[in-house]
């Protein structure tokens, strides 16, 4: 992928991935491990409050026995339940009612007749008075009921009432009830904080939640495992549930969900509200654990790139400019110093220094070493003319030397003294520094003048195909018309040597001759932006394997050349901000192309 | 006379342990009293004592007109009261040593009991006549001076009912009349 290409975003974004991975899985493991605590005190919480209800429930089922055994000893009430008269007894009952926060109390005589009953309606007394309960009270016992009212459940506390010591008398029986209602579990609720609800028989009879819960109560009730969550319309509760008989009647082979109970219900919105608030707060400490994560790692990265780039850019800089000296330089002393950037700046200043070692190196040899060739050219070209004039020499001092050999000779000594002044200019003129006179000229005119001069001789002729639309250019013309001239003469040359048996090294001796008759053409172009000169043959072409080197100084194929004009030519068209390109097509011409800006 | 049969409450559930010697007194009387039983010479006077926390006689028997003391002779204070339709009274608390009398006018049975200790109880049989008697500790019981005649004999106890059985009574002569309970 192509952000992974940079060593500034690999670093960057591995460093972030590590941040975010270990940042959050410690997140996942933390909330894993608040939930599971959390959940695990929701669990004690119910169950201690449980164990409130439940001690409360037998506390308050003890406390009303003692008390129905208090009321049933009572003298007054023995000597009125002796009556077996329901006023009498109705009478001192109401006294008790007045002195203890019972909800209802209940007198029968020994044969299980009702005499008395406060806080209860005749109908609830009928009920209560028909209960097991009060036999078992006749025949000695104490026993406890529950029994569901409207209002809630009602337990039952009957005992007998009894006279005489060792052989006590069962005058008839108390039974104290108190109920199991909305007070209590509001009260209950009060001390646990839970929410209590009372059914039996899968019922509910009363309940600290809202009234339109009771249908998911219900149902709870019913249900064979009534522990566990529980979704209301006021939220989520987890549910435990209390038996309330005193032992749980499984001998009738009632269902599950059947008999007293007390649902405790604890709400889990505070739960999930400390849950809510801690997963927030990890949020935000993770968002911004990730964030100082993603800029550590981020100034981290930057550290390396930043010298990084310090380097690159000075390197481009010796790339634009070849400038070896040039030297990257660090900032020394900072904290977040690099060393592995040091040591690439070190390496890339080592080497610009070899490299302008080399090229030092490079450039003394090559001078020694086209010292060498032109001392080889300079021998061959030198000698030659020196032979000559030897010769000619040879032939003055012979007496008998007819007029007609001394001019031959004379000549001979003039051509070869002008030959040897042209090859020490070439030598001179590429060796030297060339110093331009730039001046306007007229680029037809000195094409003209050029191709009028390398006329001179025989050879191919030359015709001239100028544009006349070609403006004035800044130039030095009289470096410019030597260097066509040089160019002219050596394409008729070239033409002239090959129409003569052809001693060009490396010319192809048979193949197609240029179109028609030899000729040389020069002509000039004009375009929006450039002028252009044009020298065109219709010779053999050049060899291909010639072509690259005809730039090169002392490469020649001519016998007698210096091989120095066109390295001297393309010399003179670059100084003149100019370019210069042979195309050549082999069998077919070759052409010389000059530009210059306008 | 056979002790009338104690009534058994282990039917009811607990078991009896109670020592033979505290069983329960009946009382056995005439229902219809003899013509001219009910002239009294005098009203006469009796005695339900207070001692250890315990009315004695458990089971007193006496006739109309008749002041029953009830004295103190524990050793802290006590109270006499009693609910019952025939005598309905509070003699109220008082100290060792005292004695508080109440004159019981109307025939019935007035059970006291004693407002401080919740476990004493008494019963006081009033009658009309004077053919009545309490059973002994054998629960033997006997009845003088009974005119000649053809009499309907009742027996009472706290716990047991008991069919009244009829008996007759030649000059001179007596009579044996046993009881089981029903």
């Amino acid at each position: 992928m192509r952000i992974f290409a940079s060593l500034r975003n690999r670093i960057f974004l591995t460093s972030a991935l590590l941040a975010v991975l270990s940042i959050g899985a410690a997140i996942y493991l933390v909330n894993l491990r608040v939930t599971r605590e959390l959940e695990a005190q929701l669990q004690r919480e119910i169950m201690a409050t449980g164990a409130i209800v439940e001690q409360y429930r037998s506390t308050r089922a003890q406390t009303f026995t003692t008390l129905a055994r208090l009321i049933a000893d009572a003298p007054k009430l023995k000597a009125a339940v002796d009556t077996d008269d329901p006023p009498t007894v109705q009478d001192t009952l109401n006294g008790y009612q007045n002195q203890f926060d019972s909800n209802m109390l209940l007198v029968t005589n020994r044969v299980g007749r009702l005499l008395a009953i406060v806080g209860a309606s005749p109908r609830v007394a009928a009920v209560v008075a028909s209960l097991p309960s009060i036999r078992e009270a006749i025949a000695g016992r104490e026993s406890f009921a529950l029994l569901p009212q409207p209002d809630g459940m009602l337990q039952l506390v009957t005992v007998p009432i009894t006279v005489g010591l060792t052989h006590p008398d069962i005058l008839g029986t108390l039974s104290v009830g108190f109920l199991f209602d909305a007070a209590l579990a509001a009260q209950l609720k009060g001390i646990t904080g839970s929410d209590i609800a009372f059914g039996i028989d899968g019922e509910v009879l009363a309940t600290t939640l809202p009234a339109e819960d009771r249908q998911a109560l219900t149902s709870l009730l019913r249900r064979a495992d009534r522990s566990g969550n529980l979704t209301l319309a006021t939220g989520e509760y987890v549910s435990l549930p209390l038996p309330l008989a005193p032992q749980p009647d499984t001998r009738d082979g009632r269902g599950p969900g059947s008999g007293p109970v007390a649902l405790v219900l604890r709400s889990r919105s505070q739960q999930l509200q400390v849950l809510g608030q801690i997963r927030r707060e990890l949020g935000i400490t993770a968002v911004a654990a990730v964030l100082l994560a993603t800029l550590l790692s981020f100034a981290v990265a930057r550290t390396i790139t930043r010298p990084l780039a310090a380097i690159t850019g000075k390197m481009r800089e010796v790339a634009a400019t070849g400038d070896l000296t040039r030297k990257i330089v660090l900032p020394s002393g900072q904290r977040w110093d690099d060393a592995d950037a040091r040591l690439v700046a070190t390496t890339f200043n080592m080497l610009t220094d070899s490299i302008a070692r080399f090229q030092r190196e490079m450039s003394q040899k090559e001078r020694l070493s086209s010292l060498g060739r032109l001392s080889t050219v300079i021998a061959h070209e030198v000698r030659n003319p020196l032979m000559i004039i030897k010769a000619a020499l040879h032939t003055l001092r012979r007496p008998e030397l007819s007029p007609a050999s001394l001019r031959e000779a004379i000549a001979d000594i003039d051509g070869e003294i002008i030959r040897l002044n042209s090859i020490v200019n070439d030598v001179l003129d590429f060796a030297r520094p060339i110093q331009f006179e730039i001046a306007p000229a007229d680029l037809n005119t000195i094409c003209r003048e050029s191709a009028a001069a390398a006329s001179a001789g025989a050879g191919p002729p030359v015709e001239i195909d100028l544009d006349a639309s070609v403006p004035a250019i800044s130039t030095d013309a009289e470096r410019l018309r030597i260097a066509l001239v040089n160019l002219i003469m050596n394409a008729r040359q070239a033409m002239e040597s090959e129409s003569t048996a052809s001693e060009t090294p490396g010319a192809p001796g048979t193949g197609p001759q240029g179109s028609g008759e030899p000729h040389v053409v020069v002509s000039t172009r004009t375009t929006a932006t450039r002028v252009g000169v044009t020298i065109a043959d219709n010779g053999s072409g050049i060899e291909r394997d010639v072509l690259p080197r005809v730039f090169d100084p002392y490469f020649t194929t001519k016998r007698g050349g210096t091989g120095l004009g066109l390295p001297i030519a393309r010399h003179v068209v670059e100084g003149l901000g100019g370019t210069i390109a042979i195309e050549t097509v082999p069998g077919r011409g070759t052409e010389v192309r000059i530009e210059f800006p306008r | 006379m056979a002790p009338a049969q104690r009534p058994n409450i282990s039917d009811a559930g607990a078991p009896d342990h109670r020592p033979p010697e505290i069983r329960p007194q009946s009382v056995l009387y005439l229902e219809t009293a003899p013509r001219g039983a009910f002239e009294q010479p005098e009203p006469g006077r009796a005695t339900l004592d207070q001692y250890h926390e315990t009315f004695v006689p458990h089971v007193l028997a006496i006739t109309t007109g008749t002041s029953v003391d009830f004295p103190n002779s524990d050793r802290i204070y006590h109270n006499v009261f009693s609910l019952s339709k025939t005598a309905r009274f509070d003699l109220g608390r008082y100290a060792a040593g005292r004695s508080k009398s109440i004159r019981f006018d109307r025939p019935g049975i007035v059970r006291v009991f004693c407002d401080i200790h919740s476990h004493m109880n008494a019963f006081i049989l009033v009658f009309t006549h004077p053919f009545f008697a309490v059973t002994d500790d054998e629960g033997r019981y006997r009845i003088e001076g009974v005119p000649p005649g053809t009499y309907n004999v009742a027996a009472w106890n706290e716990r047991a009912s008991f069919e009244s059985r009829s008996v007759t009574v030649t000059g001179g002569g007596s009579a044996q009349l046993d009881f089981t309970p029903k």
